[in-house]
């Protein structure tokens, strides 16, 4: 649970990121229309947003929630990194 | 704005820095506490059914016949060791329960052995000491681990005991239920024994500990055991992670209200800092996954934004939290209005509000007390289900006919509970069930200050939540460097033209290099210390302390008379070097080598030796980053001092974590 | 929220003394306005059980202190960044009085 919560938390950021149109270039060497960059970026909400859940399966309610904002954290950290640092690597896991 | 979230960051930045560093260690106090008795580490915990506990009673049975309570600890997660306590009332209210009486001679303990005076401890008095107790009981404890020191500490007891109780002399009564009113807890607040933070032990209830915490004054002891064999395990005396926590809020060698009040202090300005950054940098939030390396300022910039807006959550919690737990002292208005500065009348509405389960009489009637434990920890976690396992053992009235068994659970079952662990009560010689506590509700304000309080503590079942508060807090501490840092980035221009620095230019960096870099390898070097010092030496603990200083010390003069960078690189390479050979030291000074605790499954020094390994990894990169770092050459002059030097990346460093600010160097 | 320009700009010593104040401000206005404000708070919040009050009394304090300095900072002129802490803790003796 505590895997699945860090995986989609971390796509959840990718899709963000790749919705922003200076990643976008990073990842995919061209942003992209409007509209998919937009739907990537819904998408990415709901990706965290799914996260939640397993984390509060795995730990319980009050904890699970604390749990979701540090794997947020982490998973935000990994994906800035990754972006500044081989930013293609994403691109075969957002089609 | 700017101005308010430069100042105010950087005035107290250094402390700040300070205390994320040692608070986040005090996250994993308890495992760097074991780390530093190398004696215990050979102890394997075993299933509840083979625990000597025939041997530990009787052990009790001859060392604590007298004693009105003992408990035992049970070896757990975080400690392979079985803990034995005991608790002799001493005169006044024979039917006291442990909490706070267990409390008082750790409390004396730890005043004699921290040299605190008695003025501090009317001070102390103040609502946030129920903190305090806990603390101090989390000390006591770590101090009692050692064998050898349960005889001075016993000694230390009867001090406390004869020389008017210290809980005597404070304006209120007990410090468990002082705390409560923070938190609104119902029960158990005394007891020391949030099974996470220090030992499981006392198993008073809070409103027991209350009641008798007027009671005589008492004497404790403790001693630890090896779980299986039964065999007593004589650790050495340690200042342990209690050191480096209790620096985290109350600094060391001075008056402990001074310390409180500083660290306060420190935290208004943390807040405002954090608060007006978000403020200023509204645009963080648009770019933060945005990290530019090689672009000198704007990377710095980056390597900040994104430290502090990555777990911003944490910081706001952490630091609000902080300044709540220290409430009751820095708005003590808040009582006097609503109580009309009858302190006391508002402990006791609190006090009234908790019901706890009473305690039988003695009834001076012998009987023997059942020693198979086994059964009853069945029963216990059968009622409790879900995995939830029983983490101490408390007997109230051993050898007496109304002898009682309360088992404790081992963790907090979530985070807006308080500190209300379930408990389960037995007749101790009958082995009847009198009942389990009942779950008490908590109003929506107690629930949010126990979760404010839960989460700066760290209290969860479960390693997964507390590393990510350990995580979080190295980010944070990553946030207070590059935030330093970057204030002489952003002065370097102005430096460079000058003819010469300017002195305030030049105290900021040597203060910067000092204390972030110095503060890691003085952490360093308070770990060495542990192994060194002879395991004899009378008060080797305190040199354990004093060798953190000394070595803090020595930082300040060595980065104010080398070069910046020639200091940055010394100092970070120092550090490293110090951390990355804890293992081998831990090997060669007779603790359980890595192997060895990878392949006992002793997971709590496999922790300590991997994150020393990769804290000394992280500070060697940064110095070499540092090292081999030709600044940007944006002005014609070339700066001599405008070069960046690299921030340490935290203590125990997780690789990611020190990225954003080493690899800014790296283009 | 932005910062006037002058507390950037020039470093005479108007500006001198108008940063000596708003500081003096923030840091006795606002722990004043916090302890007033959690006297207050204490008694006026409605709570059945006071200890209640005096919780929550104490968190607010802290977030208006807060506030309190953030606002002294960002106030465009130092006559606002008074009354900004002025009329609160007005308002909080006042409240205080009221309830007395």
């Amino acid at each position: 649970m505590n895997i699945l919560s860090l995986v989609l938390c971390f796509w959840g950021f990718a899709a963000i990121s790749a919705s922003m149109e200076r990643h976008a270039k990073d990842i995919f060497a061209a942003a992209g229309s409007l509209r998919v960059r937009r739907l990537r970026l819904v998408v990415g909400y709901v990706l965290l947003a799914l996260a939640l859940p397993p984390a509060i399966i795995a730990h319980g309610l009050s904890i699970g929630i604390a749990v979701w904002f540090g794997f947020l954290a982490i998973t935000s950290t990994a994906l800035a990194l990754i972006l500044n640092w081989r930013p293609g690597i994403l691109r075969w896991g957002l089609r | 704005m700017g101005w308010l979230h430069t100042w105010s960051g950087l005035l107290l930045g250094w402390l700040l820095f300070a205390i994320y560093v040692t608070g986040t260690l005090s996250y994993f106090r308890n495992e760097i506490t074991f780390w530093m008795q190398p004696e215990l580490h050979r102890a394997q915990a075993v299933p509840t059914e083979q625990i000597a506990f025939v041997r530990a009673l009787a052990l009790l049975e001859r060392e604590a016949s007298g004693a009105q309570q003992w408990t035992l600890t049970l070896p757990n997660p975080r400690n392979p060791t079985l803990g034995l306590g005991w608790q002799t009332a001493m005169g006044g209210d024979r039917q006291a329960s442990p909490g706070a009486a267990r409390e008082r001679p750790e409390r004396s303990e730890a005043r004699g052995g921290r040299g605190g005076s008695a003025p501090d401890s009317a001070a102390e008095g103040r609502p946030f000491s129920g903190d305090a107790a806990r603390e101090r009981t989390g000390r006591g404890e770590a101090r009692g681990e050692r064998g050898e020191e349960g005889a001075r500490r016993r000694g230390r007891g009867e001090e406390g005991a004869s020389a008017p109780d210290s809980a005597e002399r404070r304006p209120f009564p007990a410090d468990a239920a002082r705390e409560r009113p923070d938190w609104g807890e119902a029960r158990g607040a005394g007891n020391a024994s949030a099974p996470q933070e220090a030992r499981p032990q006392g198993s008073g209830t809070g409103a027991q500990a209350q009641r008798q915490g007027r009671g005589g004054g008492g004497r404790g002891a403790r001693i630890v055991l090896d779980p299986a064999s039964g065999d007593k395990l004589e650790g050495r005396a340690t200042a342990g992670g209690n050191f480096l926590y209790r620096f985290h809020f109350e600094l060391y060698g001075m008056d402990r209200t001074t310390g409180r009040w500083i660290v306060g202090i420190a935290t208004v300005f943390m807040f405002v800092a954090l608060v007006s950054g978000v403020i200023v940098h509204r645009r963080i939030f648009k770019d933060f996954f945005t990290f530019r390396s090689g672009k000198g300022k704007r990377s710095w910039l980056d390597a900040h934004n994104a430290s502090s807006v990555l777990s911003l959550p944490f910081h706001l919690i952490i630091t609000f939290s902080g300044l709540v737990l220290f409430g009751h002292m820095m708005i003590p208005t808040a009582v006097q209005s609503a109580y009309g500065g009858d302190n006391n009348a508002y402990y006791g509405v609190m006090r009234s509000s908790m019901g706890a389960a009473e305690t039988p009489q003695a009834s001076g009637e012998r009987a023997p007390l059942i020693t198979r434990f086994a059964p009853l920890i069945a029963e216990a976690e059968n009622t409790w289900g879900d995995g939830k396992r029983v983490g101490s053992i408390t007997i109230t009235h051993p050898g007496d006919r109304n002898a009682v068994i309360e088992l404790r659970q081992m963790n907090f079952p979530g985070l807006t509970g308080g500190r209300n662990v379930p408990t389960l009560r037995f007749n101790g010689v009958t082995g009847e069930p009198l009942g389990a506590s009942a779950p008490r509700e908590q109003s929506a304000v107690q629930a949010v200050g126990s979760v404010l309080n839960l989460l700066h503590r760290g209290f969860f079942a479960t390693p997964v939540p507390r590393w990510l508060l350990f995580l979080s807090g190295v980010g944070g501490a990553l946030m207070i460097a590059s935030g330093l840092v970057m204030w002489t980035i952003a002065r370097a221009r102005k430096t460079a033209e000058a003819a010469r620095t300017h002195w305030g230019h030049r105290l900021v960096e040597v203060l910067n290099i000092a204390s972030i870099a110095g503060l890691m390898a003085a952490i360093a070097v308070h770990f060495w210390a542990n192994r060194l010092i002879p395991a004899s030496l009378p008060a080797r603990a305190d040199w354990e302390i004093y060798a953190f200083f000394i070595a803090w010390a020595v930082m300040f003069p060595h980065a104010a008379l080398r070069r910046p960078k020639a200091a940055w690189v010394e100092q970070l390479a120092c550090a490293g070097v110090l951390f990355a050979l804890l293992p081998l030291l831990n090997a060669a000074t007779g603790g359980l080598a890595l192997p060895g605790s990878i392949a006992g499954g002793t997971g709590l020094l496999v922790g300590f030796d991997l994150c020393a390994l990769v804290s000394g990894a992280g500070l060697l990169f940064a110095a070499y980053k540092v090292h081999t770092h030709v600044p940007r050459v944006r002005l014609a002059a070339a700066p001599t001092r405008g070069e960046e030097p690299d921030p340490d990346p935290g203590p125990e460093t997780e690789p990611g974590a020190s990225l954003p600010v080493t690899m800014e160097e790296a283009a | 929220m932005k910062t006037p320009a002058r507390l950037i700009a020039s470093p005479s010593a108007w500006h001198r003394i108008n940063v000596g104040v708003r500081t003096g401000l923030a840091a006795f206005g606002g722990y004043g306005l916090a302890l007033l404000g959690a006297a207050a708070f204490a008694v006026g919040l409605p709570f059945d059980f006071r200890p209640d009050a005096v919780s929550l009394a104490i968190m607010l304090a802290f977030l208006l202190q807060l506030v309190a300095i953030i606002w002294v900072f960002a106030a465009a002129t130092l006559t606002r960044a008074v009354l900004g802490l002025a009329v609160p803790a007005a308002l909080f003796g006042l409240w205080l009085w009221l309830l007395k």
